[in-house]
């Protein structure tokens, strides 16, 4: 069954409770984490991963316990928020070192590595020691390293994190190709990379899971709580003050300012609007009554 | 295959170009000259050959008396009981027993030694230095007077010695292993040192003398270099943000850790066995009409240097593992610095626990030979000591791979992320 089954699951760092009573199904294809920074994301992530033990509950990767360590680190891979390899090898030197730490043989390394990097358009690269490779070159080298001993699971964190849009685009389809044949998770606080590569998604905040679903069921959930108007500048801290503001752009003298509310708010030439992916995740951490920093100046 | 990758990663790396400046220079600086040197045959005549261990109770008795009564006086008896240095405070009842041996060798009672108000053991006494002024000299322990009663035979005083030992806890300077060593050395004639001449020609085929030289340099260099190239592959990993893109692959903690301690002692040995078989062909050179061993020098160095590169990569791999490369560095420095600086001789002298072991001579054959079951020992020990700590480190390597120790980590050094 190739699926990843999480059930009641706990974590505590001393006595922070991190991941705090956690149920997810995972299924073949991409699955999306979405929270802001510090919600337990990567905890999650390390935990799925075999490199953090969870305090309580019940974790299975394709019907292997979480506890099988070597099993469970034979089938994933696993691409970390930050990482780098040796600077003084070059990028075939670190895929061979780390397919060496895979178990993979001489042949099955070279055959793997020379797909890869033709997959991730770094093959003329390949020479090209790892401290003379740009940003994204590294993290296309990093989902390189990942998918290197054809994982059955593929878990990734915050990988478009400081990437520019073309190398993001670049990267998400990477992702989505690797996920036409194996499960793959998507660890990100940017909803853009969600809304274009996921469709099954989870919010994550301050350790607990808000929401799970697929994406058009998060937007179905905000619809009819999105309001757009045209506001004169000097009305702009007021609006900003009573709702929840997740855009605003200006035009001349008037902004048009787009609002969360559960009621139409109070204000003269409000519309209704269609939620996006956006709207529809700060609507989730509105209802759930998580603090919004982003209607305040 | 893994084990010739972490060969390659230590081969290149600025510490390695480091390690073999400072080992070649060692061995240019401090051996070379050495390696041209012809053994002399002792000549008649000197006054002094220097001392041999040899059973005389004449000598034996007082002198071990004396120091018995002197370590009562002080209140602590040195011992080694499994190797380690131990100073051995008694109990009231042990120490009754203690001056029963003494009254009975010396025919001074309790009483008598405990009233005794004389003794000073160490400190610095001003002496004239005959020009008009001061100079400071040790002062001499004043000890009461000991005279072995006549009846007293030897028997009798060895089987007081060994319960001396006893009531100490064993390792003593009394035991029948030191005894002997400690108390009962006469000085050596001619015919020794020329018996000990042959011998080196005889038994060491020459190069077995060279050997212990050899080994006594470049000892003081291997324990404690190979501390930082450990450091520096441990943290490796660390330094390039590589560690969870290793935790993370199929290979064990125990095949990884091994294959690491593995390559550093192999890549940090061969440069040393080289420069081994380079002396070996220096030494049978100087001595073309002997038969020499040619393979002497090497097959020590295995056996004298390797247990120092393992015990000092070990050293250095757990203590990255688990904090800092300086920490690292830092205890193989205080270890190494405290061994060097300690004052056991520079010949001969070796101890269960000495890390660096002395044997500063082409010549002294005999006071190494007194002691190479200790030196054995010794090597066993160190061996056996850096196994058990790559078995510590693998466990921490494990642990960390599970998150379970950056917790501790991070409280040590304040870096980790959770």
């Amino acid at each position: 069954m190739e699926k990843i089954e999480i059930k009641n699951v706990n974590k505590y760092y001393g006595k922070k409770h991190a991941l705090k009573n956690i149920s997810l199904t995972i299924n073949q294809g991409m699955f999306g984490l979405l929270g802001r920074n510090g919600a337990g994301k990567t905890t999650l992530m390390k935990t799925l991963a075999g490199l953090h033990q969870k305090k309580s509950g019940k974790i299975t990767v394709c019907g292997i316990p979480i506890e099988n360590t070597k099993e469970i680190r034979s089938i994933t891979g696993y691409l970390p928020q930050e990482f780098s390899m040796y600077p003084n090898m070059n990028v075939y030197e670190a895929l061979d070192y780390l397919g060496t730490l895979s178990g993979m043989t001489s042949s099955e390394r070279k055959k793997r590595i020379d797909t890869l990097l033709k997959k991730v358009n770094l093959t003329e690269h390949r020479h090209k020691k790892v401290k003379a490779l740009s940003g994204g070159m590294k993290r296309r080298l990093g989902i390189a390293q990942a998918l290197l001993h054809d994982p059955k699971v593929l878990i990734v964190d915050e990988p478009t994190a400081g990437l520019d849009p073309e190398e993001r685009i670049r990267f998400r389809n990477l992702l989505t190709d690797a996920a036409e044949e194996r499960i793959v998770i998507l660890s990100t606080h940017i909803v853009g990379d969600i809304e274009a590569s996921c469709e099954d998604i989870a919010i994550m905040n301050d350790g607990k899971i808000l929401w799970k679903g697929t994406v058009s069921e998060l937007i179905n959930n905000a619809r009819g709580k999105v309001f757009t108007v045209n506001a004169p500048q000097k009305y702009l801290s007021q609006i900003r003050k009573n709702y929840i503001v997740t855009g605003m752009l200006i035009q001349g003298e008037y902004n048009t300012v787009r609002i969360i509310s559960d009621t139409i708010p109070d204000l003269q030439g409000v519309n209704t609007d269609e939620p996006n992916c956006e709207d529809a995740y700060m609507y989730c951490l509105y209802q759930n009554g998580c603090e919004i920093q982003g209607g305040d100046e | 295959m893994l084990f010739f990758k972490e060969c390659k990663k230590i081969l290149f790396s600025l510490t390695f170009l480091i390690y073999i400046v400072a080992v070649v220079g060692f061995y240019m600086t401090q051996f070379s000259h050495d390696a041209e040197e012809e053994i002399s045959q002792p000549r008649q005549g000197l006054e002094d050959y220097g001392t041999i261990a040899k059973e005389v109770p004449e000598i034996l008795m007082p002198g071990a008396a004396n120091g018995l009564v002197s370590e009562y006086l002080n209140g602590y008896y040195v011992a080694y009981p499994i190797g380690f240095y131990k100073e051995v405070k008694l109990s009231e009842k042990k120490t009754a027993k203690m001056a029963e041996i003494i009254t009975e060798i010396t025919g001074i009672s309790k009483e008598e030694l405990d009233g005794f108000s004389d003794f000073d053991e160490s400190g610095m006494t001003m002496m004239p230095d005959g020009n008009g002024g001061y100079i400071p000299v040790p002062k001499e322990p004043t000890l009461p007077e000991i005279n072995i009663p006549d009846t007293m035979t030897y028997e009798r005083f060895r089987e007081l010695m060994r319960k001396a030992d006893k009531i100490i806890g064993g390792g003593s300077q009394y035991s029948d292993n030191n005894i002997v060593d400690n108390f009962s050395r006469v000085p050596k004639t001619y015919e020794d040192a020329l018996a000990e001449y042959n011998d080196i020609f005889e038994k060491d085929k020459v190069t077995g003398a060279y050997a212990r030289l050899f080994c006594d340099y470049m000892g003081i260099i291997v324990s404690i270099l190979p501390v930082f190239a450990a450091a520096a592959l441990t943290n490796a990993d660390r330094k390039s943000r590589m560690e969870q893109l290793i935790y993370a692959r199929k290979i064990s903690s125990v095949k990884l850790v091994l294959t690491r301690f593995s390559a550093l002692v192999i890549t940090l040995a061969v440069p040393v066995i080289l420069l081994a078989f380079i002396a070996s062909f220096r030494v049978a050179k100087l001595y073309p009409e002997n038969s020499t061993d040619f393979f002497a020098i090497p097959q020590m160095s295995v056996g004298w240097l390797v247990p120092n590169i393992m015990f000092s990569a070990a050293l250095g791999m757990a203590f990255t593992e688990i904090s800092s490369q300086l920490i690292a560095v830092f205890v193989q420095g205080v270890l190494w610095f405290g061994s060097i600086m300690s004052d056991t001789e520079l010949t001969g002298d070796i101890g269960r626990s000495t890390l660096v072991c002395r044997h500063n001579s082409l010549y002294d054959r005999n006071a190494f030979m007194e002691n190479f079951n200790e030196f054995l020992f010794n090597r066993i020990f160190y061996t056996v000591l850096a196994l058990v700590i790559t078995a510590f480190t693998i466990w921490i390597y494990s642990e960390k791979r599970k998150g379970g120790l950056n917790v501790i980590r991070k409280n040590i050094i304040g870096k980790s992320k959770t």
